[in-house]
């Protein structure tokens, strides 16, 4: 009988934890891209806004896909979504001591998304970025 | 153009998934459990992989491995008996493979068959594809060995 080289116990922290991890990855990509379909965007259409190829945005769409963050977020940008997050300890929400003063100011809804396309102008925050002031 | 799989449409999920077993072992399942320790470190990165996959397959239970109206579903890897394949790319070049069934008899079933690594350090294009195309055979192989496969499963255009 072969002796196993790890423990394969789906009740055990670790393994609920990376299941828990596993999932919001698997559901924040299949969220994005029905963003961009109830968005009713093309892939051609978010490659122009990104200023890359329609196969990049179909290699990016792929399941298979392991995007880095930077990837993620300029695609969200794109198809005028917004992702929020939290991060816990044992339940308990990983708080900095901060918040971001746009985050705090200025809420995001759907109406000011497709507002702010680029065909639209630009939207101003409550609070000038820096290179505004 | 072969059959859409089950995996990309969400309007017939949720799906359920079954893997391929003997009356003595979860063929299948250990297969998994092999490829993984293979290639795994420590338990924690043995944790993070299969529950990747396992999280994987749940979106595929759901019809969620399309996502895209800008492109058709893919086609069945192998056509008699039809097979799809679900993909998974780790880090350091580990791309896990998993061929799987879909029984025209069973409406709502994601038949798993083969687990394995795609081989890619050191070989040829032509012996990569030769060694998946092995690895294809053993699936087919398995899925005519099983209960849920019929004749009608050898036709790779019922629609």
């Amino acid at each position: 009988m072969r002796t196993r080289k790890f423990v394969n116990d789906p009740t055990s922290p670790s393994r609920r934890r990376a299941l828990a991890l596993a999932r919001v990855a698997e559901q924040l990509h299949a969220k994005l891209l029905k963003a961009r379909q109830l968005q009713r965007m093309t892939q051609k259409q978010v490659a122009e806004l990104l200023g890359v190829k329609q196969p990049t945005v179909a290699a990016f769409e792929r399941y298979d896909n392991d995007p880095k963050m930077s990837s993620i977020i300029s695609y969200a940008h794109a198809v005028g979504a917004t992702i929020s997050m939290s991060v816990t300890l044992d339940g308990v929400e990983v708080d900095l001591g901060w918040t971001p003063i746009a985050q705090a100011t200025v809420p995001f809804t759907r109406s000011h998304i497709a507002e702010s396309r680029p065909t639209a102008a630009p939207h101003r925050l409550a609070m000038p970025m820096a290179a505004e002031r | 153009m072969g059959r859409t799989s089950r995996t990309t449409d969400p309007d017939g999920a949720p799906y359920r998934w079954e893997l391929f077993a003997t009356t003595t072992a979860g063929v299948v399942e250990n297969e998994l459990d092999r490829c993984l320790a293979e290639r795994c470190t420590t338990q924690y990165e043995y944790d993070m992989l299969i529950s990747r996959v396992e999280a994987r397959l749940e979106r595929a239970s759901q019809g969620g491995l399309g996502g895209s109206d800008d492109e058709p579903s893919p086609d069945p890897v192998v056509s008699q008996p039809a097979l799809w394949e679900t993909r998974w790319s780790f880090k350091k070049r580990r791309e896990l493979r998993l061929y799987h069934g879909e029984p025209l008899s069973v409406p709502d079933l994601l038949f798993g068959l083969k687990y394995h690594w795609k081989r890619l350090d050191g070989l040829s294009a032509d012996e990569i594809e030769s060694a998946q195309n092995a690895e294809m055979a053993e699936a087919a192989t398995r899925y005519r060995a099983s209960s849920c496969y019929s004749s009608a499963d050898e036709q790779p255009h019922p629609n």
